[in-house]
This record gives structure tokens, C-alpha cells and sequence, in this order.
């Protein structure tokens, strides 16, 4: 895990010094009835189709104990003042770190799954998003719920003092 | 402007393919739920299985008796039955007999033996019934009729003459006859004649020649798998030593003696009405939880089966 995790680690900072976005977020998977937690980059954040490696991790404490890495491209079809719009198609590998407790016949340790989604964000920001997403592999459905960081996140406004006007 | 106009209904049609998609995809909980077999109610195959009634239409008196297919005789008199408003009888009238003699025929048509959830002991089951014009008839108080039923070797003054009391599709036996505010005047055990058990029967329905088994406690089979989903699956036991069956409720078989030997039998059939069935003997010497792995047999397996239990 370890491995996937620095090479997750390494798209995130580069995500940084190219000036994208990152973000963080929480998640539920209603199926499963598990919460995770999830971070990712967000390149091209300025175009209409964009790339976000992201990296998702279902806590032991659930029902279902996995973690996720993977990339997703995103197509953003609606941009109106501070609201963006977006689908998303993400493949990543997923590691089921307990799949021996679960009742599937099938039931393996590594996975590739496919997910789709569709997202909408919110700010210039700081900016908070929700994502709805439906895993193809497990028929199983998920929200995101999170924040993204630019570049003018950490920003603070510089104040004109009125003695100098 | 034509550019945004032509990207928004593109993304607008993407979104709505995918919307589409997610609300018609099925969810699935199978990663934290069984994916177990999945069966339906054994009863269309049960009902297709036992015995039919048998109809005798009786259209002048006579010397009696009317004998069943297994023997049952009855004798009676149609000055003793009356319409359900109390008038009198006139010919022809119906009179309808269910003969289950055998642990395979009470499974097949359900009838268990328990009194107020004790097992019973039974030399047989029997539903007698007579019918003008689509009414039930009763019988007059106090009139009864005679029934004998066949037996290999009866005990004299051993087995009790017990009533089915329906309510849905259980039937309690109970030997009292109040509850039907019927007062009794006949002898309530069974007498021995040539043919088996002999009896004055003082209400139609459901007759049974029982014997509340002695026991010290009783006790109860759970039901688990798994691999199968057993909320369709119908469980029987039958108690060799005294001739019991004894049927689930709820997915658990109780009322059974210390120290008994139990003949599990489980049926049920999948959507594809093939037939599965789980036969297991157990000696109940306390509550026991049995592990079931269905598996499928042919009609005339599960008949043999049931034969040789």
C-alpha cells in the first residue's frame, strides 16, 4: 500500500506546484453503509476537460475496510458565475483489505473498478463540492462531499489603508 | 455564443445519460449481505402432492358404513346433521373425507401434530365433513357419529379423541370441545374395533387419535446456512418413537421430547420450480442449531424419501 500511496503523494504535490486544485473529501457508500475519506488533485482546472488522480480509504471500523487509487478525467458541461458542473468517469485499483468476512462467492482482494459521477462545485476558493458516483464493479453508490484548494486559497485580500488614498 | 450553447447541451445530454443510467442501475448490497440460494414456498408443490378429498354423495339412508380410500369407516345419520341456520337435512347431501395416516401425508398436507405447542403421539389424522348445497353441515347436540380408523395394533383406552381447532393455516388440537360450546357426552378416548381405533365423534372437521407424549422438557431445532436463504424453506421433523410430526414456525421446530430422535426433513423449490429438500437426524437432548445446505432431489426421490421415514 505504501508504494500507491507515495506515488499518490507525488501527483498531489505536483498538483500543488503546478498551481491546480487539491482537495479532500468525506464519503458514504449507502451500500455498504461504510465511511471513507478521500483526497485528490485536480489538474487543468481551468479547461473544460480535466484529470484528477484521487486516492479514497474506507476506515477498518466499517463494514467494508478497502482503500482506492486511482484517476479520474472530468468533463465540466456547466459553468455559471461561481457554480460548476461536471461528469466523471474514474478506473482505479482498489485493494479489499477484509474481502474474506464478506459473504460474496467472488470476492477478491484486488479489483480494478470503473465508476461514474457527477459533481458540482461551488466558490473561487475555497470551494466545496458534492459528487455523486455509482461503482459498476459492486452496483454500489457513493457521495463525496468535500473542499478544493487553488492557489488563491491561502490568499489574504490586501487592505488599502484610507491614510494613503 | 454558439460554441457555449453547443458544449452546454452536449454536457447537458452526457448528464442525462448518466442520470439515467445511475437511477435505473441496480444497487447492490451483496458485498455486506449473503448472496445466498434463493428459494420459494413449497406449498403449490406440497398441495400438488396430497391426498385428495375424498366425496361420497349420499342420496338415501342406508346400512353404513362409508369407507375411505384407506380404510376410514363412518356411520351416520342424517337425522344428526343440520344447516349451519339449524334446519333439517333433506337428500342428497356431501360427505367429504381426508384420510392421513402416514408421516409423508400430514407433510404433505401440513398437519402437524401439537396440542397448544406439546407434540402428540397420533395414530392418524382425518377431516370429515358434510356440505348441502355448498353449506357446511354440523352435527345436532347431542348426536355424534362413529368413525374407526385403521390401525395395525391398537392400545385400548390409549389414544384420546382430539379436535382440529383452525386458525389460518394452523391447526391446534385440543380435546375439548368447549370451544365450540359443543358439551361433550361421549367417551372421549378411543375405543378398538376390528378395523383400528373406534370413536363417537361429536364435531365435523378435523379428527385426530392422539396421545400427549410424556416428556420432561422439550426442546427446539434453529435453522441456519450459509449458503441458503431459508425464509421459504419448510422444515418437518418427524419423532419415529411417537409417530410426531412436528412443522417450523418462524424458521424454528419446538416442542420436541428430551431426548428424541428427530427426522429433519426441509423442502423447497426455486424459481425455476426445481426441488430441493435437507435431510438431517438429530438426538435432541437440548436446543440445537442445524446447518442446512439445500440440495436438489427429484419428486420421486423426496417421495421415497418421506416413505421411509
Amino acid at each position: 500500500m505504501g508504494r500507491y500511496i507515495l506515488v499518490f503523494i507525488m501527483f498531489f504535490a505536483s498538483g500543488l506546484f503546478a498551481q491546480s486544485e487539491v482537495g479532500f473529501s468525506g464519503i458514504y457508500n449507502f451500500q455498504t453503509e461504510s465511511f471513507g475519506m478521500g483526497a485528490r488533485a485536480i489538474f487543468r482546472e481551468k479547461k473544460q476537460i480535466q484529470i484528477s488522480p484521487q486516492f479514497s480509504y474506507f476506515l477498518p471500523s466499517n463494514k467494508i475496510h478497502e482503500w482506492t487509487l486511482g484517476a479520474a478525467a472530468q468533463y465540466k458541461f456547466l459553468k455559471r458565475k461561481k457554480i460548476q458542473s461536471y461528469t466523471l468517469v474514474h478506473l482505479g485499483y482498489n485493494r479489499w483489505v477484509n474481502y474474506e468476512s464478506s459473504f460474496m462467492k467472488d470476492a477478491m482482494p484486488n479489483n480494478w473498478n470503473a465508476e461514474l459521477g457527477v459533481g458540482v462545485v461551488f466558490g473561487k476558493k475555497i470551494k466545496p463540492f458534492f459528487e455523486w458516483r455509482y461503482n459498476t464493479r459492486h452496483q454500489e453508490g457513493m457521495l463525496h462531499v468535500g473542499l478544493l484548494f487553488n492557489k488563491n486559497s491561502l490568499k489574504v485580500k490586501k487592505e488599502k489603508c484610507a491614510a494613503y488614498d | 455564443m454558439t460554441k457555449r450553447i453547443s458544449t452546454f447541451f452536449f454536457g447537458a445530454s452526457t448528464l442525462l445519460v448518466l442520470a439515467t443510467t445511475l437511477i435505473f442501475s441496480s444497487c447492490s448490497r451483496d458485498r455486506i449481505e449473503r448472496d445466498l440460494n434463493t428459494y420459494e414456498s413449497p406449498n403449490a408443490y406440497l398441495d400438488s402432492k396430497k391426498q385428495d378429498e375424498q366425496v361420497f354423495v349420499i342420496d338415501s339412508a342406508g346400512e353404513g358404513p362409508i369407507i375411505g380410500n384407506q380404510g376410514t369407516a363412518i356411520w351416520g345419520s342424517i337425522d344428526c346433521l343440520q344447516l349451519p341456520t339449524g334446519g333439517p337435512v333433506t337428500y342428497p347431501f356431501l360427505v367429504k373425507l381426508v384420510e392421513l395416516y402416514t408421516p409423508k401425508d400430514m407433510i404433505y398436507y401440513r398437519m402437524p401434530a401439537v396440542s397448544a405447542g406439546m407434540p402428540l403421539e397420533t395414530a392418524g389424522e382425518i377431516r370429515l365433513r358434510a356440505e348441502k348445497d355448498g353449506q357446511d353441515l354440523i352435527l345436532s347436540q347431542p348426536c355424534a357419529f362413529k368413525v374407526s380408523m385403521p390401525n395395525a395394533a391398537p392400545q385400548l383406552n390409549y389414544m384420546n379423541v382430539y379436535y382440529g381447532n383452525e386458525n389460518g393455516d394452523v391447526v391446534d388440537w385440543t380435546t375439548d370441545l368447549g370451544v365450540w360450546g359443543i358439551t361433550q357426552t361421549q367417551n372421549p378416548m378411543f375405543d378398538v374395533d376390528t378395523i383400528g381405533y373406534t370413536a363417537f365423534i361429536e364435531k365435523l372437521g378435523w379428527i385426530n387419535a392422539d396421545r400427549a407424549v410424556a416428556n420432561s422438557g422439550t426442546f427446539s431445532i434453529t435453522f441456519d446456512s450459509d449458503e441458503d436463504d431459508l425464509s421459504n424453506v419448510m422444515f418437518f421433523a418427524y419423532l419415529p418413537d411417537s409417530k410426531t410430526v412436528l412443522q417450523s414456525a418462524d424458521g424454528v421446530i419446538s416442542g420436541i421430547p428430551a431426548g428424541a430422535l428427530a427426522k429433519v426433513v426441509a423442502i423447497a423449490v426455486n424459481a425455476s420450480g426445481d426441488l430441493f429438500h435437507f435431510y438431517q437426524e438429530v438426538a435432541v437432548n437440548g436446543d440445537v442449531t442445524s446447518i442446512v445446505v439445500m440440495q436438489g432431489i427429484s419428486d420421486l426421490q423426496l417421495t421415497s424419501l418421506l416413505d421411509s421415514l
